[in-house]
């Protein structure tokens, strides 16, 4: 998410503004803040509260059906609920704590607690003031906060991919609590808050390509390591249960990563549209790239292979997608195409993790490769700026490394305090009837 | 009749050899001309593929006024196979 291109310059309206002054002063000074109405943009406006639903819709139903097509029957219901659990908790974590967390500026590596429970956050009733950020200042912040609940929304459904089909359901919420509140909020106020230690390096991340897909790719791999493999993996097959679903799921996620991208803009200008361009030139280069190599390798190009390039291609054009020109979002495509698949069959098997739906696969490794590339590429004509490789594998590392512990630690906690894997007749019955007592007949 | 089924049978005939071989015949001669219709089987086993060589022997049967053998289903994949392509990995 790129700070707003507006947040240097604070236009004052001619209201009357003497009883704002104080805190229109700290708005402009580097906190969220009160300002004049006058200084909302109404286009801009409009534009966030679209791609905030059109974020929004990426997990529910987007990510919902996605997975769920992939699963096998006996798990189809249970995967799918994952994301709409996922959607409450976080929610509530975001506006309890979450938000002020990350959006906040206290330190290098956390924010503060100034908008905790929202404290703060605001509209005056006679019209005269209403809060910002101060990372979107032509928004109000009741839309940031949305827009970026949104991010944090599925940035932990996407775990719901590498530990499908063998854990427990009250385990899993509390784990996605604890992982919202202590590494996701985190690692966003590191990149995304100016005063963030990786924003401060230097590191370019429009989207989301360290925050959301290397953070959840990481997580996936380690929760795929402490949860074990499922009962049979590796013998015997567990076919998907309804590639339309997943057909499905991935048309929302595309249609819907045009929010995540051209949102990220937070603005309806030149540069959320070059955001969306590339999004759709990437993702197309990412689709028949997978294909190519399907048809080399297998002789068949599947539906499913170009569903998983589509989602490559998205996920590597996310932190670049700001930064580069059409050129450069094909070679994004290209190399994120190649990449991912590499990540969901080779490097899958030398991992030896069973990363149910190959989410380090495909948002890890894509989110990595769009990462360094956003280094290489960055194109100072449409982001205003040059990438640094150095600053940009330092994003990475730092993620790796922080996230990758971090779930570690929180996976043990959850674990001794509700056990994280179903048991053996629970696996074999599926997760479906087992844990909610439903089941698709 | 025969010439019905001599048709359907080069057609797929033509299918595959372009296919496997890179070859184009021409199926209505086929049904004419039995020496050319045999030269093409002759062709077709020679390939080494076994969908082909099956659609020329049943061609044959027709030229020799043998029972044809039924028609299998071609060389797609079984429900098996594609099961057993997701034992330890999805794509």
């Amino acid at each position: 998410m790129a700070v707003s291109s507006k947040m240097a310059g604070v236009r004052l309206g001619v209201g009357s503004l003497a009883g704002l002054m104080p805190v229109i002063a700290h708005a402009a000074s580097g906190g969220p803040g009160m300002v004049p109405v006058t200084q909302i943009s109404a286009g801009d406006t409009a534009w966030m509260l679209t791609a905030t639903a059109l974020v929004l819709l990426m997990t529910l139903p987007g990510l919902a059906l996605f997975y769920a097509g992939m699963v096998r029957k006996k798990n189809v219901l249970s995967t799918a609920f994952q994301s709409l659990a996922v959607t409450c908790v976080v929610t509530l974590v975001w506006v309890v704590v979450g938000y002020s967390l990350a959006f906040t500026p206290s330190s290098f590596f956390i924010g503060g607690f100034d908008r905790a429970l929202l404290h703060g956050l605001g509209f005056s009733p006679d019209g005269t003031g209403i809060s910002v950020s101060h990372i979107a200042s032509s928004v109000p912040e009741a839309v940031f906060v949305m827009f970026q609940l949104t991010f944090a929304i599925i940035t932990p459904a996407l775990l719901t991919g590498a530990f499908a089909e063998r854990i427990r359901f009250p385990a899993m919420l509390l784990f996605i609590a604890l992982w919202s509140l202590l590494i996701y909020a985190p690692v966003a106020h590191w990149v995304w808050e100016p005063g963030g230690w990786l924003a401060a390096q230097g590191v370019l991340d429009f989207a989301g390509g360290t925050v959301v897909h290397i953070n959840a790719g990481i997580a996936g791999l380690v929760c795929a390591y402490v949860l074990g493999p499922r009962s049979g993996y590796g013998r015997v097959a567990f076919p998907p249960f309804n590639l339309t679903y997943t057909l499905l799921g991935a048309s929302l996620l595309w249609v819907g990563w045009f929010g995540f991208n051209a949102g990220s803009a937070v603005a309806a200008d030149g540069r959320a549209a070059m955001a969306m361009l590339v999004t759709q030139v990437a993702t197309a280069m990412a689709v028949l790239t997978w294909m190519a190599l399907e048809w080399w390798v297998k002789s068949r190009a599947t539906l499913l292979g170009a569903c998983s390039g589509a989602v490559a291609g998205l996920v590597a054009i996310t932190p670049a997608s700001g930064f580069v020109d059409a050129g450069g979002a094909l070679i994004i495509g290209l190399v994120a195409g190649i990449a991912c698949y590499w990540g969901a069959t080779g490097l899958k098997q030398v991992l030896g993790a069973d990363d149910a739906l190959d989410v380090f696969g495909i948002h890890g490794i894509g989110g990595i490769v769009g990462a360094l590339l956003t280094g290489l590429l960055a194109n100072p004509v449409v982001g205003g700026m040059h990438g640094n490789m150095i600053a940009q594998t330092t994003g990475v590392i730092a993620t790796l490394v922080y996230s990758g512990v971090g779930t570690w630690v929180i996976l043990l906690f959850v674990n001794l305090m509700s056990p994280l894997r179903v048991s053996a007749e629970d696996e074999e019955d599926g997760l479906d009837i087992s844990q909610h007592a439903e089941r698709i007949v | 009749m025969a010439d019905t089924e001599k048709t359907a049978i080069a057609a797929h005939l033509y299918v595959s050899l372009r296919r496997v071989a890179n070859r184009v015949i021409d199926i209505e001669w086929m049904a004419q001309n039995e020496e050319y219709a045999r030269a093409i089987i002759k062709f077709a086993v020679e390939q080494g593929n076994d969908e082909l060589a099956r659609q020329a022997l049943r061609y044959q049967a027709l030229l020799n006024g043998e029972q044809v053998p039924a028609r299998t289903e071609a060389a797609a994949p079984s429900v098996d196979t594609v099961k057993k392509r997701y034992i330890g990995t999805l794509r």
